[in-house]
């Protein structure tokens, strides 16, 4: 059993670095970091394989340990894709699940043999139980992620905004 | 990009459904066909949701993993085993005792028959003037005596040398005053029938007075020797199951009929009003007396019959002392790298799905379990010291299964009182207000105390289901397993119910 243990402990030493590089476990000490790798799952996928549907029950985020992964939201009935994000190694998506337990806003499809790990968003609750301080560590880090994807939303509502006013403006200007 | 799943169901995703549901039938059969191995297993499994925070705490504070559940399990052996194991005998002899004194005691007589003829000779049954008096191991063949097998039966087996074997005569005394029967065996030899009467005495002040002699009888065509056609048996205790009969008849029978007569007496008096018509068939009919009889006798009997028997499940050497540390042992320093090898086979697409259900299933799980346990231990404790103070011989028996009861939702505390009540009874062969009131007290108080004091503070007594369908469970449960069963309705149904939801959910996702 010590036998495994370690070797257990062996294989997912690499793991720390990339982590660390991710922002949500930037700010986490090695300790910490131990009790994270405890507690996430390592998946394998290859090219083209779903890693979610929309709309399906999300339990975490994902962290890209190696390969790429394409971000897709279908809108509408007609199920014209948009291709939101393509996240590389080192980086992460899914991170609204890690908050609520709610389907998953777009689908994620490996593009390349690809491995993730899951936080798990159970895990984040056991982790504020039992840890505060690292709980509370990697919540701010995932607010902060959070805030600045709503000012990159806000962002790009507003350039909308301005577009679109600006073709009325130019659509009134013609007609009167 | 193509996605399989979007519209109707391929033929190959059908077939793989119906594969998968298969598998699902067969592993329900399979567990069901060995479940009674699974209680010990189970134990441990419950337990370990009991302990695994402490060991997590004890983890986040810098204590090796391993080493934390070796405190932990220490601990536990010193806090709880040792006491029970200066406890257990006691529960087990209360056991004992308390079995015996419900079946009652048997006597056993082993008779031996020879058969000295030669011609074959076959008894194929009995009857006896009392209950008391049985016979087993019958149909019985007995082949002509060894001397003459070769030349009268060449056919006979060549290991029986000569047709002897044995009757096993049982008594077992309905009631404490001496027995006595003659039992006749019935058989044939060749074509004749014939019988054989056996003289029968039990309970008999001296037993010594019948002494067996062996006899030599003609049967049929053939001769056959007994060990002795007299027996007595000493002196045996009835079953307590008679007693309390014998109670019931004396004393709950004439309060039932004064009952009815008092009813028939105002029942004229009712006449003329709607809801009295209605029910005055149900209550003319005498029925219902025959019909509570049968039902009280019913109850008690099922009752007393599986109540030591689970406590001895619960409580036998092996299971508690060896399998239960062994595996929670394994459970509590291994359980993620179990649940890591288990979800590791899960293919990818189904994966989050998977992992979601285990969440929710731990979510809803985990603090029932531990609530569980607590509580088992806090009612069993108050039970059983209640129980001493009045006096009840049985109270680690009654009290250990009333803390085990008080797990099964509204029905609980009832199968306590009335365990308690059945045993308060028995150990005073008396039904009275002055035995059965101070049970009642005891249960009462400790109901109190459970519900106002206890349940506040264990956190997740409840699992969030309709109380239908708890009792429902419950039902389906002690119809399948019996009285684990019953312990388990609730968990499992709320595992079923989170299970079959988030399957659900997931599935519907994946054919939007």
């Amino acid at each position: 059993m010590n036998r495994l243990l370690q070797r257990w402990l062996e294989r997912e030493k690499p793991l720390f670095p990339k982590l660390r590089a991710i922002p949500l476990f930037r700010e986490l000490n090695r300790r910490d970091l131990q009790a994270v790798v405890e507690l996430i799952e390592i998946r394998k996928y290859s090219t083209g394989d779903v890693v979610f549907e929309q709309g399906a029950l999300g339990d975490g985020i994902y962290v890209v340990l190696k390969g790429c992964v394409e971000v897709v939201q279908k809108d509408g009935e007609d199920g014209e894709k948009v291709l939101l994000a393509q996240s590389g190694s080192g980086s992460f998506f899914g991170e609204t699940a890690l908050l609520e337990d709610a389907p998953r806003t777009a689908a994620a499809v490996a593009t390349e043999d690809t491995k993730l790990a899951l936080f798990p968003r159970d895990a984040l609750h056991l982790l504020a139980e039992q840890r505060p301080h690292l709980g509370v560590k990697i919540a701010i880090q995932l607010s902060r992620i959070v805030a600045e994807r709503l000012r990159q939303t806000n962002h790009s509502l507003q350039a909308a905004r301005d577009e679109l006013a600006a073709r009325q403006k130019e659509d009134g200007g013609g007609e009167s | 990009m193509n996605e399989s799943p979007s519209g109707g169901l391929g033929t190959a995703q059908i077939l793989r459904i119906v594969i998968f549901l298969g598998l699902i039938v067969v592993a329900v059969w399979l567990l069901y066909t060995i479940r009674s191995t699974l209680v010990p297993f189970f134990i441990a499994f419950v337990l370990s949701y009991f302990l695994m925070p402490v060991v997590d705490f004890l983890e986040s504070h810098r204590l090796n993993r391993l080493i934390a559940v070796a405190v932990v399990l220490l601990a536990v052996f010193a806090v709880v085993v040792i006491p029970l194991i200066v406890v257990a005998p006691m529960i087990v002899r209360g056991t004992e005792d308390m079995v015996k004194s419900i079946i009652g005691e048997q006597g056993t007589w082993y008779c031996v028959v020879e058969n000295t003829g030669d011609t074959v000779v076959k008894i194929d049954r009995f009857e006896s003037e009392l209950e008391d008096f049985k016979v087993d191991g019958l149909p019985l063949e007995l082949p002509p005596a060894g001397r003459d097998a070769e030349s009268a039966a060449p056919q006979a087996s060549p290991k029986v040398v000569s047709g002897r074997d044995t009757l096993r005569v049982v008594f077992s005394p309905q009631a404490d005053e001496p027995r006595q029967a003659s039992l006749r065996l019935y058989g044939s030899s060749g074509s004749r029938e014939d019988s054989i009467v056996l003289t029968l005495r039990g309970n008999m002040e001296d037993a010594s007075s019948v002494s067996d002699t062996m006899a030599s009888v003609q049967f049929g065509t053939s001769k056959i020797l007994i060990s002795a056609t007299k027996h007595a048996f000493g002196k045996y205790k009835p079953s307590s199951l008679m007693a309390l009969k014998s109670v019931y008849e004396t004393s709950f029978l004439p309060w039932l009929k004064s009952a009815q007569t008092y009813l028939e007496e105002i029942l004229p008096m009712l006449k003329g009003r709607d809801w009295v018509v209605e029910i005055l068939p149900v209550l003319k009919g005498r029925d219902w007396i025959q019909a509570a009889n049968q039902y009280l006798q019913n109850v008690v009997t099922i009752l007393l019959k599986e109540t030591p028997g689970l406590v001895g499940q619960l409580l036998s050497g092996l299971t508690l002392f060896i399998i239960v540390p062994f595996a929670l042992f394994f459970f509590l320093a291994e359980g993620r790298t179990i649940k890591r090898a288990i979800i590791e086979q899960v293919p990818n697409r189904y994966f989050e799905l998977i992992l979601n259900l285990l969440h929710r299933i731990d979510r809803q799980l985990g603090s029932y379990m531990r609530g569980m346990v607590l509580s088992v231990i806090i009612v069993s404790l108050l039970s059983s010291t209640g129980l001493y103070i009045i006096g009840l011989e049985h109270f680690l028996v009654i009290g250990l299964l009333a803390g085990l009861a008080n797990v099964i939702p509204y029905m609980g505390p009832a199968i306590g009182i009335i365990a308690g009540v059945v045993a308060a009874v028995l150990q005073y062969s008396a039904l009275s207000f002055g035995v059965v009131i101070p049970v009642i007290i005891v249960f009462a108080i400790v109901q109190l105390v459970d519900n106002v004091f206890v349940a506040p503070m264990v956190v997740g007594r409840s699992v969030n289901l309709h109380p239908l369908l708890v009792i429902f469970a419950v039902f389906v449960g002690s119809e399948l397993f019996g009285a684990v069963g019953m312990l388990l309705a609730v968990p499992t149904t709320a595992v079923i119910k989170v299970s079959v939801r988030t399957i659900y959910e997931g599935w519907r996702s994946y054919s939007v």
